[in-house]
């Protein structure tokens, strides 16, 4: 066997030889995430492995300033716009872009506003459950719906599903009318052609809009919508476009093919392999990018993507923020970290767990559980937010590669102020607030009380032994049990309201302050549904009003006083307990050009500005 | 005979009946909040009050499992096993697609398992209890000890990061791109026998390279056991009457080895071989796992760990159709080799 | 007298036996590192012992020190974590395989005594679970029941008797139709009697065997499940869990060997004390050795 083994290996050595240290495949650019794309249709796609691929094939309106998350670039477009170049107006419920002329699809066709205005309607009417455009549908309805089929009910009063069947057929012809005159009076004019712009119509000035339609957000991608509807998508029509809601994946053409003007076209999607092929676009209307060919293979096995960036066969590797030590001094590596990421983790206290939940032990304070309502006290949360050892965390948990932030919202983002008071790790603060707890009862009593995070992340669970470790130090009485579950079962959890104290964190869909501060701050916010009535009373009291109130205001720094406001409000109150922001890791060849990073992107990558 | 192999053939159904319903009770039995998480990955994705509801409706999770089952029986007797959101395309299609690549796998490995294990074997039983017969079982041994995912991480540590020799994956770059040139035609889908199809014996080569390291890992396993099952075997004959009627009629050691004893010893190893190759399909997610290989065994892991129940109960459809017929094939021809086998 | 006589030759063989020999010392050597565990490895938290104590709150490899000597994973002490996983070696390894066994038992030699149609249907149900994919089979169980080890145990044994079902089948089938069976049955002497007393006994060998050779591969088994991440929680002291945590620095081995070496020769020589033991009880028990 060896010898078989011996005589392979020498006929091996002989065919293919690897010169140490020069550029591998110098036309082609390798990178190695974890995972693969789910879909290749923009308006279907809602994961970072898909956009990576869309958001290097297709082109948007606008694109951002380079690292900068609060200014722009024209992109297809030929100007940004803004209230001073007069494109934004009627107190920003007008927003026109002038398009660029002369871009092509990699079909040949030529990029036209009717293809800017289809793409967003196709969007919208596709909405599918769980997908990316009630992003865009919140911005286009001034936040009255998050889907259509909300819309169409709240414009026709009848329900979705008496109009249309489960196969999307329609039940009467009343339900055909109503829902043609949806598509005429409220989607249609919604994006108008005038000339060679493409014009918004928004019935409410949106604070977030143009983050909306930036490029990064697959999907503000614009597509060839003759090739789409000569393929099989929605034909731009009034009648029957309910036929294309809410579409399977293998429905649409788009799903494993990119109809997109950007600077690389698709070759291949290799769905056993995990592998996409793309190839430069020579017509590109910036010109053709430096590499011809980039590679996206998807590498499972961490080890495995080590290896093969070291000996060159890849060019830029995923590297999970915990092994950022692993890079440090290789030669021929460079390792770029600390730059903010548009996401925080933090901790979740519960003012109204579901009694029914199995982590409360006994329910009641008398030292064998918590009682539904144990996190409503001021005292309990105070103590909490400071039993963790910020600096241990940074340093040792997260190797360096977090920051501590007063809110739960990043760095960066508007209205972000880093002198307002954060939380810190203080031991005597938490036993003076404990013992204050429940009128000194909880002192007296003690209590057992879970600490959950989600498997397989390694942070939060530290976190939680964190807190277990500090807690129990105080008093014999203070028991904390963490308890890990699995990815599902913890977000079925959250949402049905019966986790009492939890780690997750929320990753930004774009980079305004609304996205993080209604989701945690608004009674109607994703992440108030998971903290009790309590805690959605107290909002409805102290900050909904102001953060409604920031959502339309069209003028920047007015929002960004009322965003302090509120953070000020919560920080007072204990409502915030973040536990860190990450700080992001891109390790890759040291023969790569051009990479620069962005808080929407990173950790993935914009193949047009690399080279070799 | 015919009858045995109608009989066999009814199992079938049946047995593909009972392990689908078996596994697809199991998951539906987790409830709507549970499944739902293969459409819902992320809380972000819940920000639409409705979002869940309207995944429950479209996908049927509330429903009884019977009716679920049932409309996926219908489904697959119109040949269609479903979608698999783990692996992003229709199950039938992905499992296809990945066939090739575990079968190349098992192919090469038998190579090495059989003749080494068979070899091993028959020297181990020829000198029994004296040192090689020691020996070589304590290597066996040694060899089924050996957790095999530490085994793969370190054989593709020592001869990818130290030495660069075999490479993880399939093909090389330059493999790849020759694959879409148009004078390629694609056969088997599995990279070495269609190198020889396509008379290109560079990538042939780079197929084996990328083969080496995997295979080595899947055989050392395997050639253990196939060891242990020759080596009784050969005991079994050795000590048989007509053995001896042999060396006493005087003929020499080693006619009475390679004549008469290794062939009929092999017999009941073929059985067992047989049996082997499919219990080898099912155990290498491990070792495609660690080399990045795409087939069936990574297919059936993601698709168990993210609960993606078409994937699965498709993937355990197929598989079991594989084992029946697999093992029935087995059968037939242990039993046409050697007619005093009773098969009841 | 008989039997006495040939229990003793049979412990002779086994005297005899280097490898045999190799086999039992080890074992003997994991028994009394489980027999001494709490000594050797005191635990901090009496009433969870086998949640490794975090030492650390840096996640990376650490070399081995005085107070820690094989080295800290993930902010965990090694040593705790090999020496407190000798018990669930064990654990895994005897629970799974009795209970297996034992269910493996009953189908077969009810299946085989009572033949007809229920002999039909046992086997049909055996075959249903021999043709389940083991990996997939026991990897949905583990998703659906949560990570832990009593889960990976259950999922184990429900996927795991069916080898022992068809062995001791095959065994009775040939011995029921022995003198002395016929014979007891015609006396009316009871069923499950007879099976306990008189066929069981003859036919048990083999099984005894296996459940050798099966207490190592389980171990493993368990551990590749840990590998792919369904196996015993995070933290708990277990070979294979540690050995998972291993994976992502094994770029760095000379820095990180520890990691593996300890755990993992731990698990290999426990496996092979098994595999050895078995090996050696397969070459005595087997019938056509028995008259040499």
């Amino acid at each position: 066997m060896w010898r078989k083994v011996l005589v392979l290996t020498l006929a091996v050595v002989l065919v293919g030889v690897a010169g140490f240290g020069q550029v591998k495949n110098p036309d082609t650019m390798i990178y190695l995430p974890f995972g693969s794309p789910e879909s290749l249709d923009p308006h279907y796609a809602y994961d970072t492995s898909s956009s990576q691929v869309i958001f290097n094939t297709y082109d948007s309106l606008i694109r951002y300033d380079h690292s900068r998350i609060d200014a722009f670039l024209p992109m297809i477009s030929l100007e940004v716009p803004t209230v001073e170049n007069g494109l934004i107006r009627d107190g920003g419920k007008t927003i026109e872009f002038p398009l660029r002329e002369g871009v092509k699809f990699h079909s040949g066709n030529t990029l036209t506003p009717e293809d800017v205005a289809w793409s967003i309607k196709r969007g919208i009417l596709f909405d599918r459950s769980a997908g990316p455009m009630k992003l865009l549908i919140e911005a286009l309805s001034g936040a009255e719906y998050y889907g259509i089929r909300d819309w169409f009910e709240g414009f026709s009063g009848m329900a979705w599903s008496d109009a249309v069947t489960q196969d999307r057929m329609v039940k009467s012809a009343e339900a055909r009318e109503k829902l043609i005159a949806f598509y005429n009076e409220v989607v249609d004019p919604i994006v108008t052609v005038e000339g060679n712009s493409v014009v918004f119509h928004l019935n409410r000035s949106y604070g977030p809009f143009l983050f909306q339609i930036t490029h990064y957000s697959s999907w503000a991608s614009i597509i060839d919508s003759q090739w789409a509807i000569a393929n099989g998508a929605w034909d731009g029509k009034a009648d029957g476009w309910w036929r294309w809601n809410d579409l399977h994946p293998t429905e649409t053409p788009l799903h494993t093919k990119v109809a997109g003007s950007g600077p690389y076209k698709l070759v291949e999607w290799d769905q056993g392999n995990q592998r996409i092929v793309l190839e430069r676009f020579e017509d590109y209307w910036q010109g053709p990018a430096p590499m011809k060919n980039v590679i996206i293979w998807g590498v499972d096995e961490f080890s495995t993507r080590k290896a093969m960036l070291l000996a060159g066969d890849a060019d830029l590797i995923n590297v999970p923020n915990q092994f950022i030590d692993q890079f440090k001094n290789i030669p021929g590596i460079r390792a770029v970290t600390g730059f903010p990421l548009a996401s925080v983790t933090n901790i979740h206290m519960n003012w109204g767990v579901d009694p029914v939940s199995e982590y409360l032990g006994s329910g009641k304070l008398d030292g064998r559980g918590i009682p539904p309502d144990f996190f409503t006290d001021i005292h309990v949360r105070r103590a909490i937010i400071h039993l963790i050892n910020y600096d241990a965390y940074m340093e040792d948990v997260l190797s360096g590669l977090g920051k501590m932030v007063p809110t739960d919202m990043p760095e960066g983002y508007l209205g972000y102020d880093d002198t307002l008071p954060k939380a810190s790790f203080n031991l005597a603060l938490a036993e003076r607030e404990l013992k204050q707890a429940w009128d000194g009862k909880l002192w007296e009593v003690g209590f057992v009380m879970p600490a959950l995070y989600n498997t397989g992340n390694m942070m939060r669970q530290t976190g939680a032994e964190m807190l277990k470790v500090y807690m129990e130090s105080l008093n014999p009485k203070f028991k904390v049990n963490v308890i890990g579950l699995q990815w599902a079962t913890y977000l079925a959890a959250g949402n049905n309201n019966l986790l009492p104290l939890f780690f997750i964190g929320w990753s930004s869909d774009y980079p305004d302050p609304h996205d993080f501060i209604f989701t945690y701050y608004h009674s109607q916010g994703t992440y108030s549904e998971w903290r009790g009535e309590p805690y959605r009373q107290f909002l409805r009291e102290n900050t909904d009003a102001l953060i409604e109130e920031a959502l339309f205001e069209p003028d920047f720094d007015r929002r960004a006083e009322l965003y302090r406001t509120v953070q000020e409000i919560v920080i007072e109150n204990v409502v915030a307990s973040p536990l860190y922001m990450p700080t992001g890791i891109q390790v890759m060849r040291d023969w790569v050009d051009g990479w620069w990073y962005h808080p929407m992107r990173s950790p993935e990558l914009e193949f047009f500005f690399l080279s070799k | 005979m015919t009858a045995f192999i109608i009989r066999r053939l009814f199992l079938l159904p049946v047995v593909l009946f009972g392990v689908t319903l078996l596994l697809f009770t199991m998951v539906w039995s987790l409830g709507s909040d549970r499944l739902i998480s293969l459409y819902i990955s992320t809380p972000e994705a819940m920000k639409s009050a409705d979002a869940k509801q309207r995944l429950i409706e479209k996908y049927g999770l509330d429903q009884p499992a019977i009716i679920q089952y049932g409309k996926w029986v219908g489904n697959v007797l119109r040949g269609d096993l479903g979608y698999s959101m783990s692996s992003h395309q229709p199950v039938l299609e992905g499992l296809l697609a990945r066939l090739p690549y575990t079968l190349e796998l098992t192919i090469f490995s038998l190579i090495p398992v059989i003749f080494v294990g068979i070899w091993l074997g028959v020297k181990s039983g020829v000198h029994h209890n004296r040192p090689l017969d020691q020996g070589i079982r304590i290597f066996a041994i040694v060899g089924w000890s050996l957790p095999d995912f530490v085994f793969g991480l370190l054989i593709l540590m020592l001869f990818y990061s130290q030495l660069g020799w075999f490479p993880p994956g399939l093909y090389s770059l330059a493999t790849e791109q020759a694959m879409r040139m148009d004078n390629w035609t694609h056969y088997t889908r599995m990279v070495t026998f269609d190198a020889i199809l396509n008379w290109r014996w560079d990538i042939f080569l780079d197929g084996i390279r990328h083969l080496v390291a995997p295979v080595l890992t899947l055989a050392y396993l395997w050639w253990a056991f196939l060891l242990r099952v020759t080596r009784s075997s050969m005991l079994d004959v050795l000590s048989k009457d007509y053995i001896r009627t042999a060396r006493a009629k005087g003929l020499s050691e080693k006619v009475v080895i390679n004549k008469h004893a290794r062939r009929n010893a092999l017999i009941p190893v073929i059985t067992v071989a047989g049996h082997m190759v499919v219990q080898l399909m099912a155990g290498v997610v491990i070792v495609e796992t660690i080399f990045t290989r795409p087939g069936i065994g990574t297919f059936s892991a993601r698709a168990a760990q993210q609960l993606d129940y078409f994937a699965i109960i498709g993937f355990a459809f197929f598989f079991s159709l594989i084992l029946v017929i697999g093992n029935l094939i087995v059968d037939i021809s242990y039993a046409l080799i050697d007619p005093r086998i009773r098969l009841s | 007298m008989k039997k006495q006589n040939e229990f003793r030759r049979t412990l002779r063989k086994f005297y005899r036996n280097p490898t045999a020999l190799m086999g039992i010392m080890l074992l003997l050597f994991f028994v009394v590192i489980a027999i001494f565990t709490p000594f050797i490895a005191p635990p901090q938290d009496t009433s969870n012992p086998y949640n490794m104590p975090r030492v650390s709150w840096r996640p990376v490899p650490i070399q081995p020190t005085a107070d820690h000597p094989f080295g800290l994973i993930d902010g965990k002490d090694i040593f705790y974590g090999v020496v407190w996983g000798t018990r669930t070696a064990f654990r895994i390894g005897l629970i799974v395989s009795l209970v297996s066994t034992l269910i493996g038992l009953i189908v077969g030699s009810v299946a085989a005594y009572f033949g007809g149609w229920l002999d039909e249907v046992l086997m049909r149900i055996t075959d249903i679970f021999m043709s389940m994919p083991f990996l997939v089979g026991a990897m949905v169980m583990t998703v659906i029941l949560g990570k832990g080890l009593d889960n990976v145990m259950l999922a184990l044994i429900i996927f795991g008797w069916m080898q022992t079902a068809r062995l001791i089948r095959g065994n009775i089938l040939q011995a029921k139709e022995e003198q002395y069976v016929m014979a007891a049955k015609a006396l009316g002497i009871n069923h499950g009697y007879i099976i306990l007393k008189h066929l069981l006994p003859n036919t048990i060998f083999p099984v005894i065997v296996q459940v050798s050779m099966r207490m190592g591969s389980l171990v493993i088994t368990a551990a590749a499940l840990s590998f792919l991440g369904l196996g015993a929680e995070p933290g708990y002291a277990d070979w294979g869990t540690i050995l998972s945590y291993s994976r992502d620095y094994i770029t760095n081995i000379t820095d990180t060997w520890f990691t593996i070496v300890f755990p993992g020769v731990a698990m290999i020589l426990f496996v092979l004390a098994w595999n050895l033991v078995g090996d050696a009880l397969r070459d005595i028990f087997d019938p056509k050795m028995r008259s040499k």
